[in-house]
């Protein structure tokens, strides 16, 4: 059984279609990359999914079970965590506290929650910065921030979106590192990203969306020469016969 | 709970002091003790919901004249002692508060839109008081003077400033307790972004719901002390604007979000209020205007509070003292 | 209950809901340009109501001739309240601004109260008490001037939205603040001018209900919330909303003055605030979502 299946989802907003009956479904312990232009419905579709947005049509099934209709907490607590595109770090808070509210989700207990948010603090890098407070953060530190805490969550299926944006090339090659080493825990990574080479490199297979429209999906070899994809990307010009 | 050494001999000291202080004070001053006290205590009230849940309630006084009418009544026309009358007035305060919240968080009021509506609460409640024959309207309801204990009545002020002092220990207390459980760590990630704290599998409204009728229990009681130190309500002394406005002034300006910060908020407004009172009554409203120039320069100098700053003084003393011994 | 009387409150309630158009059309710019709520807007009128009030007093000026003065002293105050105060805070959490201008009122309140004196004090022109009847209804003329008044003001400011580059710089950042910004349009300069006006209503308003309403530092209470009531029943930020809101919430009142004991038409209007506020944010006309 796939870990999170996407049936014929659907989300309209007045009269634009921003997803479009799309369908995909993601495999325990993949790495599934998901690309698309601008206003393609990628961060859409992760809020259908988080239960941010309630779609018009369609499906969302985690571990075989209908998830559609869930609040975004409760959708959680099933096991699926996120980040967000623009990040949102509780300002006044430290990193320690910050992560320590996502260790809540499992473990009731502050101490043994705070225990958890220091290993997962270690995990990713940002233990010495645990006690600073949100605000005082840099950009990278907060993505970190964002993506640990989401990680403290213990989720089986992490969403994370546009996490390298604005990062410099040392600090998107300690991301992807970071991310191969969260697959290698078991967790199942769903990516949103717009830099190729990162998606090509990390994913073991990508999904192409288009005008809310999923386009293609296959391994990043099969992406790179699908026709659709070039001209959703390049232009048609780009798009060149095959003899 | 967390306790360094210097914090519990702190406390102990400040224990002591305020166990055997008062006994030295004449009237006057022990009153003025009494308002710190008391206004303290309701800060505090407001603060689990406004400061720590982030949800700043401008009608506050709905809880407050709830606890004050009920026991006030009970006592008045049925006899029942007003330390029961507190408990259910209480009660009948966390059934508004239910009430209220579930409608406002479940419709999504946030905010300014929220502050307005317990405004509108509190409001609706003073009318309906002054109209309502039952409850005595616009007359007021006054309490036999006494000297019981059982009826919560004191000749003197002294056993009046022990109940409050009780009560402001219990509400630190709770305070404090909330914070380091982890219902004080989701009330601030519901105060700094709801939907990342959703996003955390955190049930906002639940937790809401939870500050609200905290909130609203403990205010209550606060309006039965009230009835039962001064002996005499009526809709305007409940349910008035202007209570609503003191019950959040202190803890905006000592510190939201912080244990003692209402603390410190009502002894720097407190004693002003007091004073101002009594010394220049013939300038009525100049203690208010102070208040709000006070608010207003709170706002825009000390969002955090007094107590946000001494933090903040703090944070740099430490971070100092790290860089310091090499 | 006859016919006649409930006909007589309906055209008080009119009258009177000019004067809250009026009022609402401040408080409602405000918001829909800065998402502020302005607690202030109470005392602001009562600042124009003590503006014209002491006018007629020593220049023996009728109130609805000193309007510019109110309009004027209130600009003045609602650009330095904008300058000084809300500027500083306006990006940071949505209650920061909120306590400002609740301590503004607070302050302006109570300040009132100490050089003026709680004492009510009335403005008497000679036609204060005029009214003429019509099939037993009484018209009362001040409370028609009033009408009339704000009802002109109303639409000059109407015009001014309308046609001036101001007043469409007003409506752009009101739509999109972003793309405002990116065609050029100076947002601080146009946030002065929005309270000033804003809080020129509310002065004005305050001025042309002097002839027949008393003059106290607490008067503004009960106008706040009529004017934050029409505010959301018409839509925040909605002009016209408010224009109608004014008139439909001066029906209610005065419908529910007649028809309910005591005080309960504040009650009255207090349901219908929670009630829009819970059902139907946006109001009756709203556009915009919270």
């Amino acid at each position: 059984m796939n870990l999170l299946e996407v049936k014929g989802l659907t989300k309209r907003f007045g009269g634009v279609t921003a997803v479009n009956r799309v369908d995909f479904s993601i495999a325990r312990g993949e790495i599934l990359g998901m690309i698309g232009p601008n206003g393609a419905g990628k961060t859409t579709l992760f809020h259908l999914i988080s239960g941010f947005h309630l779609g018009d049509e369609g499906h969302i099934l985690f571990k075989g079970e209908e998830i559609s209709s869930l609040r975004p907490d409760q959708i959680c607590k099933k096991g699926i965590a996120r980040t967000f595109q623009i990040v949102r770090p509780f300002s006044h808070l430290t990193v320690l506290q910050n992560v320590t509210i996502g260790a809540l989700n499992r473990i009731p207990e502050v101490n043994l929650a705070q225990q958890v948010a220091l290993e997962t603090l270690r995990f990713t890098g940002l233990d010495k910065k645990k006690n600073q407070i949100g605000i005082h953060l840099t950009t990278p530190e907060r993505k970190r921030l964002e993506l640990t805490r989401a990680l403290a969550t213990r989720p089986e299926l992490l969403l994370l979106d546009e996490v390298m944006a604005g990062l410099r090339p040392k600090e998107i090659e300690e991301m992807v590192r970071l991310i191969q080493d969260i697959r290698g825990k078991g967790i199942t990574v769903l990516v949103i990203e717009h830099i190729m080479k990162v998606i090509m490199s990390l994913s073991d297979r990508i999904v192409v969306l288009n005008y809310g429209e999923k386009i293609a999906t296959g391994t990043p070899a099969e992406i790179a020469k699908d026709q659709k994809v070039i001209k959703a990307y390049l232009g048609k010009e780009y798009a060149f016969v095959e003899r | 709970m967390k306790f360094s050494v210097p914090s519990v001999a702190y406390s102990i000291l400040g224990l002591l002091a305020s166990l055997l202080i008062p006994l030295f004070l004449d009237a006057y001053y022990l009153h003025i003790l009494i308002s710190i006290l008391f206004w303290g205590y309701l800060g505090s009230c407001w603060n689990i919901l406004g400061g720590y849940a982030g949800q700043f309630s401008f009608g506050h006084a709905a809880f407050f004249g709830v606890g004050a009418y009920t026991s006030s009544l009970l006592f008045v026309d049925a006899g029942i002692s007003p330390w029961i009358g507190m408990l259910l007035g209480a009660i009948l305060a966390l059934l508004l508060g239910l009430f209220i919240g579930y409608l406002c968080f479940r419709y999504g009021l946030k905010g300014p839109y929220f502050a307005l509506s317990m405004l509108a609460c509190a409001q609706m409640l003073q009318i309906i008081a002054v109209n309502w024959k039952a409850v005595k309207g616009a007359l007021g309801v006054l309490i036999p003077l006494g000297d019981s204990f059982l009826n919560f009545t004191f000749k003197n002020r002294l056993p009046y400033y022990y109940v409050i002092l009780a009560m402001i220990i219990g509400i630190l207390i709770l305070t404090k307790w909330i914070q380091e459980k982890r219902l004080g760590y989701y009330f601030f990630a519901i105060r700094e972004d709801e939907d990342a704290a959703k996003a955390l599998g955190i049930n906002i409204q639940k937790y809401k719901m939870i500050a609200m009728a905290l909130s609203a229990f403990t205010t209550a009681m606060g309006g039965t002390f009230y009835a039962q130190y001064y002996y005499y309500i009526d809709p305007s002394l409940s349910f008035g604007g202007p209570v609503s406005i003191d019950i959040l002034l202190r803890p905006i300006v000592g510190g939201p979000g912080t244990v003692f910060g209402p603390l410190v908020g009502s002894i720097l407004l407190s004693p002003l209020s007091e004073i101002t009172r009594s010394l220049f009554r013939q300038y009525s409203g100049l203690h208010n205007m102070i208040f709000g120039s006070l608010l207003i320069a709170t706002v825009i100098f000390l969002p955090r509070g007094i107590m946000g700053l001494v933090k903040d003084i703090g944070h740099q003393i430490s971070k100092k003292k790290k860089v310091e011994p090499k | 209950m006859e016919l006649s009387m409930i006909v007589q409150a309906c055209v008080s309630g009119i009258l009177m809901g000019g004067v809250y158009s009026l009022i609402a059309v401040g408080l409602t710019l405000i918001f829909g340009i800065m998402k502020i709520i302005n607690f202030a807007h109470g005392a602001f009128m009562m600042l124009g109501m003590y503006a014209s009030y002491w006018v007629f007093i020593y220049f023996r000026i009728d109130p609805y001739l000193s309007i510019f003065v109110s309009f004027a002293i209130l600009f003045i105050v609602g650009i330095l309240t904008q300058v000084f105060l809300i500027e500083r805070v306006i990006d940071t959490p949505e209650h920061n601004p909120l306590l400002i201008t609740l301590g503004l009122w607070i302050f302006l309140e109570n300040l009132a109260l100490l050089i003026w004196s709680p004492d009510f004090r009335t403005v008497k022109v000679s036609y204060s008490a005029k009214s003429f009847v019509l099939h037993d209804i009484i018209f009362s003329f001040p409370r028609i001037l009033a009408f009339l008044s704000a009802f002109v003001f109303a639409f000059l400011l109407y015009l001014f939205l309308k046609k001036t580059d101001i007043g469409k710089a007003i409506r752009a950042i009101s739509e999109e603040k972003i793309g405002a910004k990116l065609v050029g349009i100076n947002v601080k300069k146009i946030n002065y001018i929005t309270l000033g006006i804003g809080a020129a209503c509310a002065g004005v308003a305050g001025s042309i209900i002097t002839p027949f309403f008393h003059v106290e530092p607490y008067i503004g209470e009960h106008f706040v919330v009529i004017a934050f009531v029409v505010v959301v029943l018409g839509g925040m930020g909605n002009f016209i909303g408010s224009l109608v809101g004014g008139i439909i919430l001066g029906l209610c009142e005065a419908l529910a003055a007649v028809l309910l004991p005591g005080s309960f038409k504040l009650l009255v209007i207090y349901l219908i605030f929670m009630t829009v506020l819970l059902f139907r944010p946006a109001g009756l006309f709203g556009k915009r979502t919270r």
